[in-house]
């Protein structure tokens, strides 16, 4: 195999193995997962109400932690990238921290901060609202871990596209909003793409934060990653079964729909 | 509107701003309907000097009327944002809005003001003939020549009727053929407008402008007709821009 690029430059040949190496390391796991995959129980296993309920949920969480992502994301991203004030660089690390944060210790702040005896816990309490260990928790936990790949890829792209093409816009009249409706997000809507399916890929993934801040409770918290966590122990063949549901749809979403650097 | 009328409409402009961390004190006139050259070297204060007219630069002082607007009074805490004021700038780089039709490029002026859809993309339409650009409308940015995109560029930028046009450098990045051109067509459409251009050029500047601001160092340091300024060029730029003639 001679790596060649789109433009016909050779690139030097010994790129390739570490390169092989490395989407076999990704790769080779999810060969040996449909190795094991018992197609005879598949569907029994998916008709059963817990995977059912669970499939159902992380669906339904996955979708309103993408949304939340979109809604919060994108104003976070426009401000980090194009207004000047004073903590940007605090504000833009601590956003970003949830990539390098283990999702427990997410968990934990969640909990720490909505959970009963946390920072808002008693105001919560006091309007009536429970957060923790409900489906809200799922997605805030969700929301929590996944917005910083919507604020990321978005920054990216602002900040490669020509700042000029606003001030363009101004010249020929076009007022803020008008311009980010008709010139910004239109120019965004790659990385937007890109963004939204990396946040509810991550979403639908989510583990750690999930059980620490809503607990594993069937039909309510109990996502699919926590179901399969927890048929491990009394039915591999379960877990294995349902994992494979979570890659295909993963691979279908994120292979239709994510297009690093596609220009607009 | 006839050449007449829009003399008789276009507006006087007078500047006056300074940036001391830049070592900027800028300050100059444009009569009514009328294109002049802003000729210096790096750094005398040419870019600054458009940024502060179409607003994107907001110096702690500085004074701008247009005509019977006031663009900016730090004095009077008055300050027009830019999307308010009229001023269009066109750039070495067309900068098409590379997500819209070569039509909707040319009509989003109109559109931002409020104008009904088919009426811009009507006027859009007869800008781009104008410019010779009326078989393009229904292309892509993208997959235009320099010089059509620079066509399409002007056209976007007059269908909005700007009070205030700044060229900068609109030709440079243009093959000779299409420089002239595109040069003679500006010649023609700013006639009677109030402009102010940017150029390295002196065929260019003689084309396109009667008049001259030459900076140095931040400083105006002589303004004037070029036979005034053939009289006596206060320094080399100035110079190279007359020697010829």
């Amino acid at each position: 195999m001679t790596p060649v690029t789109r433009s016909g430059i050779r690139l030097p040949a010994w790129l390739a193995v570490p390169a092989v190496l490395g989407a076999g390391l990704v790769g080779l796991p999810l060969i040996g997962l449909l190795s094991c995959v018992d197609l005879g129980g598949l569907a029994a296993l998916l008709g059963s109400p817990a995977s059912r309920e669970a499939l159902r949920l992380s669906l339904l969480t996955s979708l309103a932690a993408t949304v939340l992502c979109v809604l919060l994301g994108v104003p976070l991203a426009l401000v980090l990238a194009r207004a000047a004030f004073p903590g940007r660089r605090i504000v833009r690390t601590v956003v970003l921290l949830p990539i390098v944060l283990p999702p427990v210790v997410g968990g934990i702040a969640l909990l720490s901060t909505f959970g009963r005896m946390g920072l808002l816990g008693a105001a919560l309490e006091a309007g009536g609202m429970r957060i923790a260990y409900t489906w809200v928790a799922v997605v805030l936990a969700q929301t929590f871990v996944s917005l910083p790949f919507m604020v990321l890829t978005l920054e990216g792209a602002l900040r490669s596209h020509d700042s000029r093409y606003e001030e363009v816009a101004a010249g020929l009249g076009a007022s803020p909003g008008y311009t980010l409706r008709r010139v910004t997000l239109p120019l965004l809507t790659p990385a937007l793409v890109s963004g939204t399916v990396l946040c509810w890929a991550r979403a639908l993934g989510e583990f750690g934060a999930t059980i620490t801040f809503a607990g594993s409770l069937q039909g309510s918290t109990r996502t699919v990653p926590l179901e399969v966590y927890l048929l491990r122990e009394t039915d591999p063949d379960g877990a294995v079964a349902l994992s494979l549901v979570l890659v295909l749809v993963a691979a279908v979403v994120v292979g239709l729909l994510y297009r690093p650097g596609r220009q607009a | 509107m006839t050449r007449a009328e829009r003399r008789a409409a276009a507006p006087a402009l007078e500047l006056a701003f300074s940036v001391p961390e830049r070592g900027l004190d800028i300050a100059f006139t444009v009569p009514a309907g009328s294109t002049t050259a802003l000729i210096g070297g790096n750094g005398a204060g040419k870019s600054s000097t458009f940024a502060v007219l179409s607003g994107l630069l907001r110096p702690a002082r500085s004074r701008v009327v247009l005509g019977d607007t006031t663009l900016s009074d730090s004095a009077a805490r008055r300050w027009r944002a830019p999307h308010a004021r009229g001023v269009v700038q066109l750039m070495q780089h067309p900068l098409l809005f590379p997500t819209m039709s070569v039509a909707d490029n040319a009509a989003f002026g109109l559109q931002a003001a409020g104008t009904p859809a088919a009426a811009s993309r009507a006027a859009a339409r007869d800008m781009l003939a104008r410019v010779g650009a009326g078989e393009l409308a229904e292309r892509r940015p993208g997959r235009l020549s320099g010089g059509q995109a620079q066509r399409v560029a002007i056209a976007r930028a007059l269908v909005t009727d700007p009070a205030l046009l700044l060229l900068d450098e609109p030709f440079a990045q243009l093959d000779g053929g299409s420089a002239a051109e595109i040069s003679g067509l500006c010649a023609q459409l700013l006639i009677g407008r109030t402009a102010l251009l940017i150029t390295h050029d002196p065929v260019e500047a003689h084309a396109l402008t009667d008049r001259a601001v030459v900076l140095d160092a931040g400083r105006v340091v002589q303004t004037g007709t070029w036979e005034d300024i053939a009289r006596d060029p206060a320094t080399p730029v100035a110079h190279r821009f007359v020697a010829g003639r």
